[in-house]
């Protein structure tokens, strides 16, 4: 597991280290984003953080995470902003300690499925072609075909045989059957308001209930589940997004609240220190008690999830 | 066993072969329950493919795709209107132009390209870092992967002879990607991204020396 220590965190000073870690991280940026070792890229991260967020819940590759500290790792110690420095840590702990700062920030370096097996064996090229067989070819196509079985399927109980234009083609050989009809408007309107609907419900969710969670991960979702069950209902801020999260509006249950925000504050800073799970050294770490800070009122925003995740597990 | 679709002959002909199928042991009843769940699961994972497909590019697409998604996503829930709306019109264009079977072939065809590629890099990787670290072993090494790549090559070959217009449509759309990988290429892309960052942020802590 490899650390890279890529900054300092302008609000709190502390040393950020990119992190490989195993099934942890959920987000992600576009290879724009890359840890050199310059410490400016820290603010770079999180500046794109702020634009790149909406990716979060887009994307599932989870290769790399980042960590505000890197205490597990034990030849990080010494590291300075700018000094990569490598060590192996556990994945237990990279998960305690990865920020939702910037999780969804640093790189997708080695992220992207059978991308990068393209890139590694074949090539740029090829692997760019990959990705746009994909959007262009696959996944556009099977839009349509999904919409055009619709179409199909819903003309067993609906008149949708009227054929309004017919042309036959003669090409290579082959002789193609075009038609226009009812079921082609069907399909498409299918998929007209199905996008209509994916932009709306994600506009939507940070403000109103959004019962099509399907983007978060079952973890994750387990997790909240145990989290209300664990609160006994007492109140509904856990479910509320975090202010200083670059403004994450996505499917969050009841969306911006700020009073719930207020308690849910009261109540992490109640929790910070770990003591639910009796490991109140190793949790320090994530709003830097450890550096002698004290329980900072942006860090407790940052990571709130994560102390929510933490709680929940 | 009387069939059930036997006594409306509209169901044999007007039917999708999933609802003959199931109208033969399910009944005509079972075979409209069967109808609707489908209609909505074609609409779910009408979602699904909606909300994933649109996000692949973004991280390894063409770069203008990349700024074109950040540019023209929604500013506060930065939804990528623009790479949603642009799939939607490229889907609706090919919805409109073939059938459900030329799609589906177009669709495979291009597919299983890269699953054969990708499963061939298999041997690639393996030759050309023979040390690499695995955590895991393809199983059945040699043989699997040879035995999948068979199939592939059958199916693509097989789809090329009987469909030749659905696949040459397929590999046109593929290698239209070929002049964008080149422009892509070319827009310039600045080693450190300009921030408005003060230099008093960017100097380390001299009391903090990090953890331990």
């Amino acid at each position: 597991m490899t650390a890279l220590s890529v900054g300092r965190d302008p609000l709190s000073n502390e040393p950020i280290f990119l992190k490989r870690s195993v099934r942890t991280g959920r987000y992600c940026t576009p290879r724009r984003v890359r840890p050199t070792g310059h410490p400016s890229n820290a603010l770079v991260a999180r500046s794109f953080a702020s634009r790149y967020d909406c990716l979060g819940d887009w994307h599932r590759y989870r290769d790399w995470s980042v960590s505000e500290s890197c205490a597990d790792v034990p030849s990080c110690r010494h590291t300075h902003a700018g000094v990569a420095g490598l060590g192996r840590g556990r994945p237990a702990f990279a998960r305690r300690l990865r920020s939702p700062t910037l999780n969804w920030a640093p790189c997708c370096r080695k992220a992207g499925g059978e991308y990068v097996y393209l890139r590694r064996s074949y090539g740029q090229a090829v692997a760019f072609l990959y990705g746009w067989q994909r959007f262009i070819v696959a996944g556009s196509a099977s839009i349509a075909t999904l919409g055009t079985g619709l179409a199909i399927f819903l003309s067993t109980f609906l008149p949708l045989d009227q054929v309004w234009l017919a042309k036959d083609f003669q090409l290579l050989g082959q002789t193609i059957h075009w038609t226009f009809g009812a079921m082609q408007v069907v399909a498409v309107s299918a998929i007209c308001v199905m996008t209509g609907v994916n932009c709306l419900t994600v506009m939507v969710g940070g403000k109103v209930s959004t019962g099509t969670d399907d983007t978060q991960s079952r973890r994750h979702r387990l997790c909240r589940a145990r989290r209300v069950l664990r609160l006994g209902l007492r109140h509904w801020s856990h479910l509320s997004t975090p202010v200083g999260t670059a403004q994450w509006c996505g499917w969050s249950l009841f969306g911006h609240s700020h009073a719930g925000r207020a308690v849910g504050l009261r109540w992490l800073e109640q929790h910070a220190d770990g003591s639910r799970r009796g490991a109140p050294s190793r949790s320090q770490y994530s709003t830097g008690a450890h550096l002698g800070h004290g329980h900072r009122h942006g860090n407790l925003l940052f990571s709130q999830p994560l102390l929510l995740l933490r709680a929940a597990h | 066993m009387k069939c059930a679709s036997a006594t409306r002959p509209s169901i044999a002909t007007l039917w999708p072969v999933a609802s003959k199928a199931a109208g033969t042991f399910l009944g005509s009843f079972g075979a409209q329950v069967h109808l609707v769940v489908f209609v909505v699961s074609a609409l779910g994972a009408l979602n699904g493919f909606d909300l994933v497909q649109c996000a692949r590019p973004l991280c390894h697409g063409p770069r203008w795709f990349v700024l074109l998604a950040i540019v023209a996503s929604h500013p506060h829930t930065r939804v990528p209107v623009a790479c949603l709306v642009l799939q939607a019109f490229w889907a609706s264009v090919l919805a409109l132009s073939g059938t459900f079977d030329q799609l589906t072939d177009c669709l495979l065809f291009a597919s299983w390209i890269f699953y054969g590629l990708v499963a061939s890099s298999v041997f690639v990787l393996r030759y050309r870092l023979p040390n690499l670290e695995r955590p895991y072993r393809t199983f059945g090494y040699p043989v699997i992967p040879l035995l999948f790549l068979l199939v592939a090559f059958w199916l693509i070959i097989n789809t090329f002879m009987t469909k030749r217009v659905e696949s040459m449509v397929g590999i046109v759309l593929m290698l239209a990607g070929l002049p964008l990988y080149a422009t892509s290429n070319s827009i310039h892309r600045p080693k450190v991204i300009p921030t408005q960052v003060l230099p008093a942020q960017l100097a380390p802590a001299q009391g903090s020396t990090g953890p331990g």
